[in-house]
């Protein structure tokens, strides 16, 4: 077995049961746990306030803007491009249509690489501000710092294995696939659990400050 | 056998000029990407060659190596170079058969010891000496003897060189390549279901005219044709780049040529010469036909995954797993969230029993 056949076969196999079980674990968990039922009464709208909350958090508040307002651009571009890449590569696209049987148009290569290491760049300025920050400094731990590496394998692997730089491209797709493989089984049991949480979570905050009548 | 006549005398012979000996030199010297230099001296070494004798020795396979070789053969001077070269036995192409056959085959290695070359098309069976003879003698045997005195050992094919079809999953005959038969000598393969058969001869000259083994890759194959993979040198590859994909064999982008990826192409992982050499004189090749690569010079191409699934997508095909998975971790997450609950509402009655007492 080479290690393309494996990193198409046992490892991508165990890493997808990894990553569906370790999400589903906590997803359960996390429902099943429930909330003690406010006694007192509602001061706002719950609901509405949880859905704007979903969005309302993705820009800096006010009163802060002038501060993390660039971070808040690096962040989003990071993710709008590591989405963007993701979602329309075409090989990308043929891997979800042997998985989940859904497919879509994509877009050609000469877009996708610009914006795969324009992305590449933003994750190695959050890498470097998580360095250099002193405040973030104090708040990372190993844990923060290992995942920024995991997630930006994916990213390295991809664009060296489409450039055909550095080893054969069957060895660079090979490692490529084990970095997504790496990257799957990291998610359930690390702050990249926010790919499934970040909605739920900021729902339920934005319902429970609502509720309390506060503007989250 | 081999003879006395030198291959510059037999061309005088044929009434073949020196000029279209250069030609023929030069060609093959492009095809393995060798210095304008090289042509004079491989041909003047050509011209001195005695007949040297080839044995061909053909084990599990199909003989479709020996049709891709018919296919180079005919019309141009490779034929006459076959002519030149002795080709002392071969099962297909030879006139003797049966006792006389392997008695030319005996008489060949006895003649030229250590100067002949081997060329094996097939795999050989470990399982059981008895899968496969010839005049009955088992393949592993034979390959033994004949290689002993074997100046240069070619394996022709994917069979020979890796095993093939014959040692794909679960591998009834136990069929092992020559390499792995014959631990202790470096084998040159020529790999491919069937290999080029311009590359069969090409390397074949190469070592006729240089007198020594090309360069070869990690897998023991000439770099001179398997240097690249065939998605680098492909046609279609500016379709790829463009993200322009056929996603059936009669749609209109495989009309327009557009790229095989998604239908299953190996092109990407795949070093032949095919979309450089191409076959039948430089006509066409499968992807130019319409057909993704199948990866056929690369070893356990038939384990692989299925032809028609792209090279992106996991080999992994059983989602039933998948939901057991997800079924067993929600059911293990219910079971700690309860007990977690139940804890937790001990905890409360524990500590509300201290306070009111």
């Amino acid at each position: 077995m080479t290690l393309l056949d494996f990193a198409r076969g046992p490892a991508m196999q165990w890493a997808l049961i990894i990553f569906v079980a370790g999400v589903s674990f906590r997803l359960i968990g996390i429902l099943m746990f429930g909330r003690k039922k406010p006694l007192s009464p509602a001061r706002g709208n719950a609901t509405a306030a949880g859905y704007r909350t979903i969005f309302s958090r993705a820009m800096p508040n006010a009163v802060f803007r002038k501060r993390v307002g660039g971070k808040y651009i690096t962040g989003t571009l990071w993710h709008v491009g590591f989405v963007f890449v993701l979602v329309f590569f075409q090989p990308h696209i043929a891997f979800f249509e042997g998985l989940l049987g859904l497919s879509w148009p994509g877009v050609a290569n000469s877009i996708v690489m610009p914006v795969a290491g324009i992305t590449l760049i933003f994750l190695v300025l959050a890498f470097v501000r998580r360095l250099t920050d002193p405040v973030l400094k104090v708040l990372s731990d190993t844990g923060d710092f290992v995942t920024l590496i995991i997630t930006a394998l994916p990213l390295i692997t991809g664009l060296l294995a489409s450039a055909h730089i550095g080893l054969r491209y069957e060895t660079m797709l090979a490692v490529h696939l084990l970095s997504i493989s790496l990257l799957l089984v990291w998610i359930p049991f690390s702050k990249l659990m926010h790919i499934v949480l970040v909605i739920p979570s900021r729902k339920r905050l934005g319902a429970k400050l609502g509720y309390k009548g506060v503007k989250a | 056998m081999s003879d006395r006549i030198s291959l510059g005398e037999r061309l005088k012979l044929h009434g073949i000029s020196r000029r279209a000996l250069l030609k023929f030199c030069a060609s093959t010297a492009s095809m393995m990407a060798l210095p304008p230099a090289m042509v004079s001296a491989a041909a003047a070494n050509l011209e001195k060659l005695k007949r040297p004798s080839v044995i061909w020795l053909s084990f599990q396979e199909c003989t479709g190596c020996t049709e891709s070789l018919t296919r180079s053969a005919s019309p141009s001077i490779e034929s006459l170079i076959f002519d030149t070269v002795s080709l002392d036995y071969h099962h297909t192409l030879q006139a003797a058969s049966g006792t006389a056959a392997e008695a030319a085959r005996e008489a060949a290695m006895e003649e030229s010891y250590g100067e002949y070359i081997l060329i094996v098309d097939g795999s050989i069976p470990t399982g059981n000496p008895g899968y496969s003879t010839i005049a009955g003698i088992d393949n592993l045997s034979m390959l033994k003897d004949v290689a002993r005195g074997a100046a240069a050992i070619i394996s022709v094919g994917t069979c020979a060189a890796y095993g093939g079809l014959p040692m794909a999953d679960p591998n009834p005959t136990g069929a092992v390549s020559v390499a792995d038969a014959l631990p202790d000598r470096s084998i040159i393969n020529v790999p491919g279901c069937p290999p080029i058969g311009d590359v069969i001869t090409g390397v074949l000259v190469q070592i006729l005219a240089f007198g020594n083994i090309p360069e070869l890759d990690h897998l023991g194959r000439p770099m001179a044709f398997y240097g690249q993979n065939i998605h680098d040198r492909c046609y279609r590859r500016p379709f790829y780049e463009r993200g322009l994909f056929a996603k059936s064999f009669d749609d209109e982008g495989a009309r327009k040529g557009w790229c095989l990826y998604k239908l299953g192409c190996k092109g990407p992982v795949t070093y032949n010469a095919c979309a450089v050499t191409k076959w039948n004189g430089g006509v066409s090749f499968p992807i130019q036909a319409g057909h993704g690569c199948i990866g056929c010079s690369e070893p356990r191409f038939w384990d692989k995954g299925g032809f028609y699934q792209p090279l992106s997508q996991t080999t992994f095909s059983d989602p039933g797993k998948l939901g057991i998975a997800v079924a067993a971790a929600a059911a293990a997450g219910a079971g700690a969230t309860l007990m977690a609950r139940a804890k937790q509402k001990k905890v409360r009655e524990e500590l509300s029993a201290e306070e009111s007492s």
